[in-house]
């Protein structure tokens, strides 16, 4: 007993001493699926860093997905500031905004911001996250990075802290280095699943490779679900849930022209 | 002038002369002091003055490099006043009114550019007159001179009536009927005169005598509010311009706030001793009228000037000037401070704009078209503009139906696909060959034929996911066999 309270001790004032282990000021978003919620220990501290990770080009779209969904849980209705390197922009094309639209957020909100090279990046990230009216930052490089260090997300974390902006850094390309995010995620494509075979939600692997204040390792398929504007995980393959209702029926692979314009 | 500054090696002393071909035979249309000297006038033909003088040195007439010059020294001229123009061939023209008394009065003016325009080897003859007219004719054709308010009939009377610079064919008409002088025009009555040698004649006659006046055509847009600081020693270091800046900074926007305006576009000009002009843009997303951010927002510009700003041999005056504004009312927070947030968004955006140039800060426009890369346009954050249309709303059947990430202009895929209407079953882009695991679609979205567009092939899209759960958006590039040039696949975008 005596140990186990030293140690509880030893752990809060090493606590006190860590100004990133400063969670609780601005509160926890949740993802919206409860499992995951749990095993993060309530949700994501907002006014942090997190840093997902995109571990081949082609998942590039479903870790920006996730990152949007992620941005929308923390705020849903204040401005998000994306800024992005000019090379994301050839490999993945430009962020459209109906597509972000239909995952709930209101391109009104959106701020992007072009960047030369990741330095301009961070300077970019820093005024943005010093900035208390918005609701996040995302900071998109593409490759390896030696500016995009531990003192650099250091101060990431200080700047998101003080102002309460949370702060997504969104890395394609890249081998995880130490730094001072307080969750770090890998991001895979994950099929659909849909019930009648068609090309259904957004879907996302999650891995938790990394976890401030608990373990990591835990994997999750998730998906985005638009109406609710939150994640859930996914139904296991197989397991037949209802059709919806507003899907006309037979529509598959022959389905009938959807004209427009 | 123009030619002894390209020359750039030790100063010749020969009498120098310009030619030009003037009705088939080469004339002189310029000539240097030595030249002068020796009997070599503007319009001798070349023949005779090189029988005269065989030793001059003679340069070929360049049009174009004079009037280059002449819009330098124009842009020079901005120093004085903010209304400066050419005046072809050779001459520039500033309105002063209202100025001179920076200079301590009209003489001090004249006395300061000619001080200055000497100091760069120009050779100037100035005049000051109630009208550009008069005051372009004084200089041309006389010593020059300040011209008291209402005396310019009694100055410009003594001229000869070439100084109208009318036709050639006027002017001797002119002489022919023993009218040798302006005054000797001016106490005649107008009306015959006009019926004889054109209503333009007298125009310039009257413009001459100050009678009427014509309007100056700055050559830059006006500024809405200007703030000026001169220095009498050059200044260079980046402290000091800061200081500067700081001070113009809340001159100018004394003046706005006066006027309950705000600034959304500035301009901050240079101006360098040895006459050259340094400008920079700032625009502004909303009205600025706060001195503080004002002064850091220009200073984020200049730090990041692809260019960086060269003093030479320092800088004599610093101009702030807001060329357009916006009426920016004082700002009252609302309660919960939203207000207040809102505003250190819009100061963020100012901020970034400054620092990577307005073009990489981007919001969105929804525009009423179907076609993809119309429906959502970027544009700079701070610009007013709005677009037409309206957001999709979340995807139809919980899926979204519009990429996160749309490529414009679209890469072109090699596909395997059922003629004529299927979905691809594999395709090739970037090095790689993607299996279509599934497929929805087609949506198909019809060329905007009442847009003038080379774009005019039916698109059918289709949105497809691989076996490893990559999700795209595909389409067919016309219809088979509809139209005669083969049909051809592009992606569109990524999915999340």
């Amino acid at each position: 007993m005596d140990r186990a309270r030293q140690l509880g001790a030893l752990r809060q004032a090493l606590a006190s001493l860590d100004p990133s282990a400063e969670t609780g000021r601005h509160g926890v978003f949740t993802l919206g699926a409860g499992p995951v919620d749990a095993a993060l220990g309530g949700g994501l501290a907002r006014g942090a860093v997190h840093e997902i990770f995109a571990p081949h080009a082609a998942d590039i779209a479903a870790a920006a997905g996730f990152v949007t969904g992620l941005s929308l849980r923390a705020a849903p209705r204040a401005p998000l500031v994306w800024i992005r390197h000019k090379r994301c922009e050839i490999e993945t094309g430009a962020l459209y905004a109906h597509g972000l639209a239909e995952m709930g957020l209101a391109p009104e909100n959106l701020v992007a911001v072009l960047v030369d090279d990741v330095v301009d990046g961070l300077r970019a990230a820093l005024d943005a996250l010093r900035c208390p009216g918005l609701g996040g930052v995302v900071l998109e490089s593409w490759g390896a990075s030696r500016h995009l260090d531990l003192t650099a997300s250091r101060r990431l974390s200080l700047a998101a802290q003080e102002s309460g902006v949370t702060a997504f850094v969104l890395r394609t390309m890249a081998e995880p280095e130490p730094s001072a995010a307080l969750t770090r995620w890998q991001i895979e494509t994950a099929a659909s699943a849909d019930p009648l075979g068609l090309v259904g939600r957004s879907a996302f692997s999650a891995r938790v490779l990394r976890q401030r204040s608990g373990k990591a390792g835990a994997y999750w398929t998730l998906e985005w679900n638009h109406d609710e504007k939150g994640f859930a995980q996914q139904a296991l393959p197989g397991a037949l849930s209802a059709p919806h209702f507003d899907r006309p029926a037979g529509a598959d692979r022959e389905a009938g022209w959807a004209q427009a314009g | 002038m123009r030619i002894e500054r390209q020359a750039g090696h030790k100063p010749d002393d020969r009498p120098l002369v310009v030619v030009a071909r003037r009705s088939n035979a080469l004339a002189l249309v310029a000539a240097d002091a030595a030249a002068r000297r020796a009997g070599l006038h503007p319009g001798l033909a070349f023949a005779d003055a090189r029988a005269r003088v065989p030793h001059m040195r003679v340069v070929e007439h360049d049009e174009a490099a004079d009037a280059e010059l002449l819009e330098k020294i124009a842009d020079w001229g901005d120093r004085y006043s903010p209304f400066v123009a050419a005046e072809p061939p050779d001459g520039i023209v500033c309105d002063i009114t209202g100025v001179d008394h920076l200079f301590g009065g009209e003489a001090g003016l004249v006395a300061d550019m000619g001080r200055r325009l000497g100091g760069q080897g120009f050779a100037a003859r100035m005049a000051v007159a109630g009208t550009a007219r008069a005051a372009r004719a004084l200089a041309r054709f006389s010593k020059g001179g300040i011209v008291p308010a209402g005396e310019e009939a009694d100055w410009t009377g003594r001229l000869s009536v070439e100084a109208l610079e009318a036709d050639p064919k006027v002017t001797i008409a002119l002489r022919r009927a023993g009218l040798t002088r302006i005054a000797d025009l001016a106490s005649r009555p107008r009306k015959p005169l006009a019926a004889r040698f054109g209503s333009e004649m007298t125009a310039s006659l009257a413009q001459m005598l100050g009678e009427i006046d014509r309007p100056i055509t700055p050559r830059r847009p006006l500024p809405l509010f200007a703030a000026e600081q001169r220095f009498a020693d050059p200044i260079g270091l980046m402290e000091d311009i800061s200081a500067a800046l700081e001070t113009l900074a809340e001159k100018l926007c004394m003046g706005l706030s006066r006027h309950g305006q705000g600034g959304r576009c500035f301009e901050l000009a240079f101006f360098r001793a040895d006459g050259r002009i340094e400008r920079v843009e700032l625009l502004s997303g909303q009205p600025l009228k706060e001195p503080k951010t004002l002064k850091r927002l220009i200073e984020m510009r200049l730090e990041n000037l692809a260019d960086p700003l060269d003093p030479g041999f320092g800088f004599d005056m610093m101009r702030l000037s807001a060329l357009a504004g916006d009426a920016a009312p004082e700002t009252q927070n609302a309660l919960d401070g939203r207000a207040a947030a809102g505003q250190a968004v819009d100061e963020l955006v100012d901020r970034l704009s400054a620092r990577f140039g307005a073009a990489s800060i981007q919001r969105f426009i929804p525009n009423d078209s179907h076609l993809p890369e119309r429906a959502a346009r970027p544009v700079p954050a701070i610009s007013d503009r709005t677009g037409s249309g309206s957001w999709r709303g979340s995807g139809a059947f919980g899926a979204p139906t519009r990429p996160l990430f749309l490529f414009y202009p679209p890469p072109r895929i090699e596909v395997i696909a059922e003629v004529p209407h299927s979905p691809p079953h594999r395709f090739h882009w970037r090095q790689a060959w993607f299996e279509v695991k599934k497929a929805e679609g087609p949506e198909r979205i019809a060329p905007e034929w009442w847009r003038a567009t080379t774009d005019t092939r039916t698109r059918d899209y289709f949105r497809i996911e691989d076996e490893r759960g990559r999700r795209f958006w595909v389409f067919r590039y016309g219809l088979y066999g509809h139209d005669s040039e083969p049909v051809e696949w592009f992606l569109q975008g990524v999915f999340p």
